[in-house]
């Protein structure tokens, strides 16, 4: 990417790739979790980890904070590892996670002198106040008596104010009403803006990665299954509507993986879509060919559902 | 700035904000030389990423509809708003293609799908088309 040297460039930043994962694997007991993933997070991205429950992106997380160990693989966050330095990396990193303890009777400004306290000395005390007026919370309340959405927000105002290169957020809007989250959504717009910050964030709300992912990364059966600009991956995947089908499919060009619907088959390309949907037309096979294009949550549904496990017959 | 944006929609948000723009200049809601919200702003305000509305800006002023001075932001290139009506227009009939296309694959005959588009524009207050 040709980055110029404007405003919303983001500022220089040692590594190109501020998280590393390279052939790490996890797992629990018998339960294979990781096998072999390797992902790059490039310098002021915000990638989007998308796996259904279960698929281990939380445990993805948790390594790259050295809350978890790994089995194997290599992992550098802002270069360090964290195995080796978990201290060294939770000083560069600022970590959401879904369920955020923090006792019911302290007030905000107690939790947050706490954590200054811990977080010394990269915890700003200007960006605290800024953000404690952004997102609206009062230091007076009750941690107990704040909504859902003002928990996610206290969350997050404690996971900036070190001011972290490198936010990793997991699921940092879930469980929040429309309303509350539009709002959460607007701090985290402001949080990955904020001097070119590198972001891993994992969602189920495909509508907040459309609106914050330049990248994306599925995950599933353990690994990585496709990894790309999401302008790009969501540009590129198309879903071919064929019809009618008799039992006996016969080959299909490319790798699609194939729904069938009665007389109709639903062939999902990640790319390649248009091509294939040519050579189906151009065969004469059958009476109708459709190339539709995708969203993110298409994309999802078919990659990571059980439905379209299966994939086509290849013709050589 | 405000218009609304459909992150669910299969047409990318980069294209759906570029498309909102050309058509706010095609009409003269923004005006040549004025000037467009900074990235961060319209990043917020439609709550999107902000290097989405950066790429945005990027592509639109390679594009010939604005201009960027350093430092200052992005402002409506001069003879932007004749470039942004031939845009509209093109998308417009791309639409209306589509839509007639859907229309004869539903089985509509052409009369019936003539007469809708005569409804439709007897709604929006043009009388004397072609027949």
């Amino acid at each position: 990417m040709g980055m110029s040297n404007d405003s919303y460039s983001g500022g220089a930043s040692p590594a190109p790739h501020p998280i590393e994962l390279a052939g790490v694997s996890r797992h629990f007991g018998r339960k294979r979790v990781l096998e072999h993933v390797t992902l790059r997070v490039p310098a002021g991205c915000t990638m989007a980890l998308l796996g259904r429950n279960g698929s281990g992106k939380t445990t993805l997380m948790r390594i790259l904070v050295g809350l978890l160990p790994r089995h194997g693989g290599r992992v550098a966050v802002a270069g360090i590892d964290p195995a080796k330095r978990p201290h060294a990396v939770k000083q560069r990193v600022g970590y959401v996670a879904d369920a955020t303890e923090l006792h019911p009777r302290w007030r905000v400004a107690h939790v947050l002198e706490m954590v200054r306290a811990l977080r010394k000395p990269s915890w700003d005390v200007a960006e605290e106040r800024r953000l404690l007026d952004l997102f609206g919370l009062r230091p007076r309340e009750r941690v107990g008596r704040l909504s859902r959405g003002d928990r996610a927000k206290l969350a997050l105002l404690l996971a900036l104010a070190p001011r972290p290169e490198i936010l990793l957020l997991d699921e940092p809007a879930s469980g929040l009403d429309p309303v509350v989250r539009r709002e959460v959504l607007g701090s985290l717009v402001e949080a990955i803006h904020d001097e070119g910050r590198t972001v891993l964030l994992s969602s189920h709300l495909m509508e907040d990665v459309e609106r914050l992912a330049d990248r994306v990364a599925f995950l599933a059966g353990g690994r990585i299954v496709l990894e790309g600009e999401s302008a790009i991956v969501r540009g590129r995947a198309r879903r071919v509507v064929v019809d009618p089908i008799g039992p006996d499919l016969g080959a299909l060009p490319g790798q699609p993986l194939l729904r069938r619907r009665g007389k109709t088959a639903v062939l999902t390309y990640v790319e390649g879509g248009e091509d294939a949907a040519a050579t189906l037309r151009a065969s004469g096979r059958f009476d109708r060919v459709e190339a539709e294009r995708m969203n993110l949550e298409d994309l999802f549904v078919d990659m990571l559902g059980e439905e379209t496990r299966e994939v086509a017959p290849c013709c050589a | 700035m405000n218009f609304p944006i459909d992150p669910k929609s299969t047409v990318p948000l980069s294209d759906q904000i570029a498309e909102g723009i050309r058509f706010a200049v095609a009409t003269g809601r923004l005006a040549p030389g004025e000037r467009l919200p900074g990235v961060r702003v319209l990043a917020r305000d439609l709550l999107v990423n902000p290097n989405t509305v950066a790429k945005v800006y990027r592509d639109l002023e390679r594009e010939g509809v604005l201009r960027t001075r350093p430092g200052s932001g992005a402002f409506v290139a001069s003879r932007a708003a004749e470039r942004c009506r031939r845009a509209s227009h093109a998308s417009v009939v791309s639409a209306l293609r589509a839509a007639v296309a859907r229309g004869v694959a539903a089985g509509l005959s052409g009369e019936e799908i003539a007469r809708v588009a005569h409804a439709c524009l007897e709604e929006a207050g043009v009388h004397g088309h072609v027949q």
